[in-house]
């Protein structure tokens, strides 16, 4: 990239220097922040776990289907970093500073610096995108992995270099590797690669040779293979893929793209700590327009409908929104798309944007969560409107003061605002770090608390976890010095115990969410809330109770 | 110069040398030593040009997405393999 760039100002350079003391909040929170989401300590990377400890090839031990059948290219890469205590947060940090300085260089070549440092602070101000580069699941790698491709074909068109090719397919075999929903992304820039490499056969031939041979290395085969040998569908359980997946069609789409767009409206004050309202008076004037226009209850996953539709702003990973620099974009985006020429790069963003949003609306059913989703797309609209307000140095001054400080303020805000992001949250961290681990389920971090002491007067026994489909299973299996075995089918323990043949020393077992089988030989050590309790197995007396054992239900079960 | 055009500039010149060594068996020690001479700079150019794609700005996405697909490879080898 040889394009040369006009010197600086002073506001951007101290627009650099905000930007990059975002950058080392965020980063070292990415660094000294444990694993908090949700999905992460029931699949994500619990499966990582549980494939350490019980081997990846098996059927037994897994707890829950997400932990077969979602891709699991990018929550691979966490665990050395789970092996490390520490840092898990990071390979997404990294992905959101790579994209970041693709979207800086893009757009200061295309426009200039001003612009590209403006789009670069308002993506920091965008509580989704933020939340997500600071947590461990897999969805800012999708819009790393697309930014990545764009960036490869842009310079391969200047640069003509083949390994450029090789990075763009590179990118694309990860993305549909490393989220189930990338897979329809992927399809889509696989085909647009092909027309845009149309007159360049050789280049094209290339371009499919490198994909060919990174897909099955980056395309998660192997969880393909294994919901095969489990549910004999590479897919996985296909009434989980059909309840998961938008089924009612064109009517679904367009039904989920209203539920996205208003529900992405925001006054960019909504969080954690304070709630203004705007929620309810939006998902109220949603239900009216779709019951308004005949959409009413489609493209839901069966368990939600328009009486529980909420639109979260909660500030946690899965419950936000792109704040208010986000609702200017898609709003903003809106009217450029209707107002402006078809060959303008501004009318293209947002085009694009709309049309990965529509993507999502069409492929995956409506959830509460599903806002880190529309990263792709949000990611678009903000950086089509930053464009167009900033790339005319001499235009909109006022309008640039206004967008301007709406950037800063939101980005200065955002940590506050944020469920376990605050800065006192970094202190927690840093002190505490099983607090802030179990910041979204408090309770149990008691139960944590106890087996550690249970663990530590009894060292040489024996534990099995026996866990449900929601049930967090990875900060127990990553206790120090416990020897695990996942159990979620009883009769595993019974055959463990014959296998191993120890005699009087009596085994414990945690039941995370599941029901105790009366025949079980056992004394509670300790009873927690609901199912959930802490056993002491006789194994003698399991053993002699054999085949009277009662068999649970399968675990891996499709809802 | 990226690493790629590098590695394949030196194997080419590689080429040309064997090529003229045997044609030229007279004149054996000299292209020898101009050999040496020239293999050294070659490797300096060659882990030179790799330090900058490496240090270059402009590749460093690309650096961030080998280390994650190398990370990926690994852990999952070690996981498959367990």
């Amino acid at each position: 990239m040889n394009s040369k760039l006009p010197s600086d100002t002073v506001a951007g350079r101290l627009l650099m220097v905000f930007v990059l003391l975002a950058l080392c909040y965020w980063g070292v929170f990415s660094v000294v922040c444990p694993v908090t989401t949700y999905d992460a300590h029931v699949y994500n990377l619990a499966r990582l776990a549980i494939a350490e400890k019980a081997g990846f090839w098996q059927g037994s031990a897994w707890n829950s289907n997400r932990q077969i059948l979602f891709p699991w290219v990018f929550d691979a890469v966490h665990y050395p970093f789970l092996k490390l205590g520490r840092g898990a947060a990071l390979p997404s940090f990294l992905c959101l500073v790579g994209a970041l300085y693709m979207i800086y260089r893009l757009v200061a070549i295309s426009w200039n610096r001003d612009a590209a440092r403006w789009c670069v602070a308002a993506l920091l101000a965008m509580p989704t995108v933020m939340l997500q580069a600071s947590t461990v699941k897999n969805d800012l790698v999708i819009l790393f992995t697309l930014t990545c491709w764009f960036y490869a074909l842009y310079r391969y068109r200047s640069e003509s270099r083949k390994w450029l090719l090789a990075v763009a397919a590179l990118s694309l075999a990860l993305m549909a590797g490393s989220k189930t929903s990338g897979i329809p992304l992927c399809g889509l820039l696989f085909l647009a690669t092909l027309w845009h490499l149309r007159n360049r056969w050789r280049a094209g031939l290339q371009f499919l040779l490198f994909f060919s041979l990174f897909l099955p290395l980056f395309g998660s085969v192997e969880t393909y293979i294994l919901s095969w040998q489990i549910y004999h569908n590479p897919l996985g359980s296909k009434s989980f893929i059909r309840d998961s997946s938008n089924r009612d069609g064109i009517g679904g789409a367009l039904a989920n793209f209203v539920r996205y767009y208003i529900g992405n409206l925001s006054l960019g004050v909504d969080g954690a700590g304070h709630q203004s309202g705007l929620t309810g008076v939006l998902e109220g004037a949603c239900r009216s327009f779709l019951d308004f226009v005949g959409l009413k209850n489609v493209g839901y996953r069966p368990d939600f409908n328009d009486a529980n539709m909420v639109f979260g702003k909660s500030g946690g990973d899965a419950g936000s929104d792109f704040g208010l620099v986000g609702a200017l974009g898609m709003t903003a985006s809106t009217i450029f798309l209707l107002t402006r020429c078809t060959t303008d790069y501004i009318w293209k963003l947002s085009g694009a944007g709309f049309l990965t949003l529509f993507l999502t609306s069409y492929t995956i059913a409506w959830m509460p969560w599903n806002a880190r989703f529309l990263l792709v797309p949000f990611v678009a609209f903000t950086i089509a409107l930053t464009v167009k307000v900033f790339s005319e140095p001499g235009r909109f001054r006022a309008v640039q003061r206004l967008y301007g400080s709406v950037i800063i303020v939101s980005a200065l805000a955002l940590p506050f605002g944020s469920l376990n992001r605050r800065p006192k949250d970094l202190k927690t961290a840093i002190k505490h770090k099983e607090h802030l681990m179990f910041s979204e389920q408090p309770q149990l971090e008691k139960i944590w608390s106890d087996v550690r002491k249970i663990r530590s007067h009894n060292k040489n026994q024996h534990w099995y976890l026996v866990a449900g489909d929601d049930s967090w299973t990875l900060p127990f299996l990553l206790i120090d010095n416990i020897e695990w075995t996942p159990a979620p089918k009883w009769e595993t323990i019974l055959t463990k115990e014959r296998e191993t043949g120890r005699i009087g020393q009596n085994a414990f077992v945690l039941v995370l969410g599941r029901e105790v089988p009366g025949e079980i030989p056992s004394f509670t050590v300790m009873k927690y809330s609901g199912t959930t309790l802490i056993l002491q197995i006789e194994t003698d007396l399991l053993r002699s109770a054999g085949q009277k054992l009662y068999l649970a239900p399968p675990l891996v079960r499709s809802f | 110069m990226p690493f790629f055009k590098v590695s394949i500039d030196i194997r080419r010149k590689r080429g040309f040398k064997e090529l003229a060594m045997t044609s030229n068996y007279g004149n054996d020690r000299v292209d020898q030593t101009v050999d040496k001479r020239k293999k050294n700079e070659d490797l300096l150019t060659c882990f030179s040009s790799v330090l900058r794609a490496f240090g270059s700005l402009d590749n460093f996405p690309f650096w961030v997405l080998f280390l994650i697909a190398a990370l990926s490879l690994v852990s999952r080898l070690v996981l498959l393999l367990r």
